[in-house]
This record gives structure tokens, sequence and C-alpha cells, in this order.
């Protein structure tokens, strides 16, 4: 998954053994079905079918395109899966920003509309496209692992896919599972937040970035420009499923800092963003207390310097 | 933010979500304990209308209990309790009477019975398609039924579409009280064979469409034992159709249901059913509307407003108000409320039928028809 991933399971010790098994082995076949790194993958090879021919997918991989769509749909276009290509031009090696010569023929490959599904399969419509489903399948993948846990017998659990949660159950002592929301400033975690039964996914410009003439420009692109996003620094978001929880994290930082938030208000799950300046942001009378969390479930909590480390 | 009365966000992500072959709905991923109690009470015979017997008509008490569970990864198990407990008077037959209209004949007010009955289901699921057996058995002292089925769903297109068949067969023993005392039949049989096929077809993330189609045959003792003169041709096949639409609103976040029925069998009866309710509020919190029922049926082709003693007994002919022609328009009220693991439920429904209400004009209402309230209250628990 590109990230470290982490299992938590509690109950009949052999029993875990086995979901744990069952586990590793699931989240193998999303890292071999998915990756773009490998060319056996169904996403290398609908990328290396691209402007040519029809590639067959499963029920798993439509309803994943599909569900990507609907992100498409909801971010005017900002959460579009075609988008990876500006890579190729924002390259980890960069000392100058791009010029419009340089990213013109990229940005003509990317539009979600050329994403041609139908009953026989999905085509990409112009040569040079390419498709990347990490931003949803790493979160799809943390629902997944839970149902196996849930569908296993075991009652609680945390499945962690670098940083796209979902949380079995309560913890064993029946309170809900405390989770970190890491500090995109600095090291350790700078909030935590209680969790049952549900998804938690934590995006941020921290996460990779790249550094040109000294200024830091954060790897979140927007499609329509191929230029960074001046986005919220991360953004924690709690919802039924994981998936949700990260598409919703990702669309606001595509949106930017104030539309970011916006959208954020505007929905109902309880969130977490904060903003360049360190600024802790939620829903209005939602507001993050300082001190030790021992608070309700999803409420997120700030953590003190000395809890934090 | 765009207009009110429209879909969230967050809901079209969490139902373009729910499609992901993770989410299927199909398999029980929690147990589920329930129980339900009703009452049914059928208002009084008309005094004016009865020439003998008991007025006070059936009231049955009903208790119900079920239990869902997952087992392992790919199976599933539900088992189901009922009993029932009848107590009233039914109508024994029908009389000329000499406004030309029928009157009733009514049973004493001895009957007191009731039935048990167990029902046990195993499923095995698979992606997308899943299979189930059940067999099940009611009893009652002069009636023991055991039936067998099966049932196969299968999602086509992304789970937009559900294809569910099912078949069953179940075999019914009669043994009527007081045969000798009344001459009745001592000993008789019925088996029924039933096929189902619906289609579930998601038209939206918030509406959906099904269409079925059911066919059942029924041999045997089809007569009612207990009516005086009752004599039903012992075959009788039946056919549905079925339509039904769910609608979402964010308004209230209520929900509409609209069900539709045909139905129209060998003995000629045919009948439409329409049915419709409406559900507000958070299904995280409490939920209430009100349902409205319409029914209307044209009698059986044997079907005698009173019963014919001047006919030979190998003539079919019945005298029962289930088989004449008549309408009735039932309404009520539904709640649920939930709280965490557990949800309480209450529904009371008021039935009034009438050959008024009918489609088809009758010669001569039955005096018969019965008019009814049920009040039920149930309670259910998810670990």
């Amino acid at each position: 998954m590109g990230s470290p991933c982490e299992l938590k399971l509690s109950g009949d010790p052999a029993l875990c053994q086995q979901v744990a098994a069952d586990c590793q082995h699931e989240a193998m076949r999303f890292e071999t079905q998915y990756s773009r790194f490998t060319t056996d993958s169904i996403t290398s090879k609908i990328n290396a079918a691209a402007g040519e021919s029809v590639v067959p997918i499963d029920v798993e991989c439509r309803a994943i395109l599909e569900y990507a769509g609907v992100c498409w749909a909801l971010s005017d276009g900002l959460f579009d899966i075609t988008s990876g290509v500006l890579r190729r031009v924002w390259t980890k090696d960069r000392t100058q920003l791009p010029t419009s010569a340089e990213l013109r023929p990229i940005l003509a490959l990317i539009d979600w509309r050329k994403v041609e599904l139908s009953d026989a399969g999905v085509r990409l419509g112009v040569r040079g496209m390419e498709i990347d489903l990490g931003g949803v399948v790493k979160e799809y993948a943390a629902d997944a692992l839970a149902q196996r846990i849930r569908l296993g017998g075991i009652e609680s659990g945390v499945v962690n896919l670098g940083g796209d949660i979902f949380c079995v159950g309560t913890n064993p002592e029946g309170m809900p599972w405390r989770i970190g929301i890491k500090n995109p400033h600095g090291d350790g975690a700078i909030a935590q937040v209680g969790i049952a039964n549900a998804g938690l996914a934590t995006s941020g410009g921290y996460e990779r970035y790249i550094d040109i003439e000294g200024k830091r420009f954060s790897h979140l692109l927007n499609p329509a420009t191929g230029m960074p996003v001046k986005s919220l620094a991360s953004v924690s978001v709690i919802a039924e499923q994981s998936v949700v929880a990260g598409s919703i994290a990702t669309i606001a930082l595509l949106k930017g800092q104030t539309d970011g938030l916006r959208w954020l208000r505007a929905l109902e799950c309880p969130f977490l963003a904060i903003d360049a300046s360190g600024e802790f942001c939620t829903r209005p009378g939602q507001a993050v207390d300082a001190g030790p969390a021992s608070g309700p479930d999803q409420k997120f909590t700030r953590l003190t310097s000395i809890e934090s480390n | 933010m765009g207009p009110k009365n429209q879909l969230t966000p967050l809901a079209l992500l969490s139902a373009a979500a729910l499609s992901l072959p993770a989410f299927s709905a199909s398999q029980p991923t929690e147990r589920v304990v329930s129980v339900n109690t009703s009452v049914y009470q059928e208002g009084d015979a008309d005094a004016a209308e009865v020439v003998f017997g008991d007025l006070q008509r059936f009231r049955v008490k009903t208790n119900q209990f079920n239990l869902s569970a997952p087992i392992g990864r790919d199976w599933s198990m539900s088992l189901g309790y009922d009993n029932e407990a009848m107590s009233g008077a039914s109508p024994w037959g029908t009389v000329a009477a000499s406004d030309g209209s029928g009157d009733l004949i009514m049973s004493g007010a001895s009957i007191d019975d009731s039935r048990n009955g167990v029902d046990v289901n195993l499923t095995r699921h698979w992606r997308g398609q899943s299979l189930g057996v059940s067999v099940g058995y009611s009893g009652e002292h002069d009636y023991h039924s055991r039936s067998l089925g099966l049932n196969y769903e299968r999602d086509f297109f992304k789970q937009n579409t559900t294809l569910a068949l099912s078949v069953s067969y179940s075999s019914d023993e009669l043994t009527p009280t007081d045969a000798q005392l009344f001459q009745r039949l001592e000993k008789g049989s019925k088996h029924t064979r039933s096929f189902y096929a619906s289609v579930n077809q998601l038209l939206s993330p918030v509406s959906m469409l099904s269409l079925g189609f059911g066919i059942t045959k029924r041999i045997g003792e089809l007569s009612d034992p207990y009516k005086l003169r009752d004599v039903r041709p012992g075959k009788r096949v039946e056919r549905t159709l079925t339509a039904n639409y769910r609608r979402y609103f964010d308004w209230q976040t209520s929900s509409l249901a609209v069900d539709y029925r045909y139905f129209w069998d060998s003995y000629s009866v045919g009948a439409h059913t329409l049915a419709m309710s409406w559900m507000l509020g958070d299904e995280a919190g409490m939920q209430w509307g009100p349902m409205l029922r319409y029914y209307s049926q044209s009698a059986a082709a044997f079907y005698t407003p009173w019963d014919r003693y001047d006919q030979l007994e190998t003539i079919a002919q019945s005298s029962d108000f289930r088989l004449s022609t008549f309408g009735a328009v039932s309404y009520g009220l539904k709640a649920r409320y939930r709280i965490g693991a557990v949800q309480i439920s209450m529904q009371y429904e008021r039935y009034d039928s009438g050959s008024g209400y009918a489609l088809s004009s009758a010669k001569t209402e039955h005096p018969g028809l019965v008019d009814f309230e049920v009040l039920s209250l149930g309670a259910e628990y998810r670990f």
C-alpha cells in the first residue's frame, strides 16, 4: 500500500491469528490488483490499453471506478483519478515551476469523462491517459478488511492502512478506540479522537511535497490547472465507511482552504481541519477541547505537547 | 450546497460506497433478535343478519420470535417461532334472507384454539449470490403443515439488479374436530407448490423498483370442513403479479413505499391491492408515518350468497365471504424508535370491508364481511 499498515485484533488468539492472516492476504490482493507499479495489475492493464482497447473488469473494479465518478461529480472535477499524469511534470528533482507549455500536453490527458465505462469493460479515451485508483482503493481496503474481521467473528479491532482507519467495535475495555491525529507541522500526534464502528481518514499536504526555489509546494494538484493547491494542512473525517471519509477529506484539501472548510461544514460528519497556520477548525459548536482525552465518541481532543510525545 | 430538496454529498457518497462489493447487503453481518406481539380483533357480527350463533367474532393474539445470525463468513441462519391464540365465532354458513340477501349462521363461541409454528433457514453466501434452504412446521390440534423451501438470489449489473427465485412445497393434514358429530370430513390432506420470481432494480441512488410473478398450485381438500355446505374444486391455481416502488427523500429524511399486486386464480377470483406508506424521520432515531391500503376482488365462479341445499354435493359452491365480491380500505400508523442497538416498533391498522368498495358491482353484500383492527408491538436487538 506504499505506507505502513497496522492491524489490531482482540479476541480468541487462534481466531485472531487466522483472521489476521486472512486480512494480510486480502490486503496483498488489493495491492497486486490495483497497484500502478506492477505490470499485471488491472490498473496497469487499463493504462497500457489507453486510446486503444476496452479492458474487461470485474464487479469490484467497476464499482470502484463508478465511485470515483461520483467523487468527480461532487468535487466539480477536482477529484479526478486521471490526474496522476501530472507526476510526469512535477518530478521530485524539479528546481523550477513548470511552464504552461510543459503542462498543456499533460492537461489534455486529464478528464474523467474520457474514461469510457461500458458493459464490456473500461477504455481510456486518449493514448497516454492513466488512471490511479490509489486514492479510493486504500480507504476501501480498510473497509473491506474491517468487514473480513467482523465476518470472521471478531468484534474488536482496528485496521490502519497508512492513515486510513476503520475501527471495528470498541476496544477490549468497551470504550471507543483512541486514534491519534498526526501533527501536520511536526512529529507525533496533535489530537486524538475516540471511534467505535466507524472509519477515519486523514489527508494532508504534509505527506508528500516538492521544494522549488525554497518554497514548499503541496503534492495536491488541481487537475484543471496542473498547479499545486493552497490547501488546508490536514483534514481528518469520520464517516460510516473509511472510503467515504477519505473522499470527503481529499476533496476538502483539493478545494483549497476556504472552500474546503465550507465543504466540510456543509456535510454531516465530524471532522478536524488544521490550516496552514496550525489553527484547528471544526464544525461550529464542536469546539476541540484541550486536555486529557476521555471524551465521548467521535469528538476530537487537542493533545498537550507532553501527551503527544 | 444545492437546494434543500437535493441529496447531500454525504448521502450520495454513502450510496455509491454501498455498491462496493465489501458492503454487499445480501449477507447479514450482525445477529438480530426480534420479538413481536399483536392483537387482531374482528368487529362483532350484526345481530340483524345472524339467524343463529354467537355474534362475537375472531380475536387472535400472536407472539413471534425471530433470530438471525451469520455463521462464519459464508453462511447465515435464521430461526423463527410464532404462537397464535384464537377465540371467537366464525361463519358456518348462510341462508337466504327475506330481503334477497343472505343471513349468517355463526358457530358458537366455542372455538378456542392455538397454533404454533417454527421455521429454520440456512443460507450459503457467495460474492453476489446466495442459496438458502428452509424447513417449517406449523401445528394446531386439527391442522398440521410441513413445508420445505429453496430460495436463490443473485446480483447483476454492479449490484443494481437483484434476481430472486424461490420454490416451496407444503403438505398439510386436516383432522377436523367433532367430525362424526357434525358429519364433517374426518381426515383430509392438501399439497401446495409455489414458485416466485422477482427482479429488483435500483433506479437511482434513492429509488428502487421490484417486479415479481408468482404461481401457486393447491391440490387436495380445499373446502372448509367447518362450513355447513362448502364444496370447492380440489385444484386451485393462483397467479400473482407484484410491483413495489421505494423512493427516499432528503426532505425530513422520508421514504415512500407504493406496492401493487394483482391476483387471479382458477376459481375466477381476481383481486387488486394497492398500498402506500410514508415514513418520516431518521432511521437512527424516531420514524413514523401513515399507511393506506385498498383492496378489491371479484367473486369466485361458484360463489353463492346463501348455501344451496338443492344442489348436488358434487357441484362446487361456497358462501365463504372471502370468495365474494368485496373491497376493503385499511389505514393505520407505524412508528419506530431506535436507541443504539435496540429498536421499538408499534403499528395500528384498521380494516373496513364492504361490497361498495369493490371495483365490480356485487348483487348482494355478504353479511359475513369483516372489519378488524390490529395493534402490534415489537422490539429488535442487534448485536
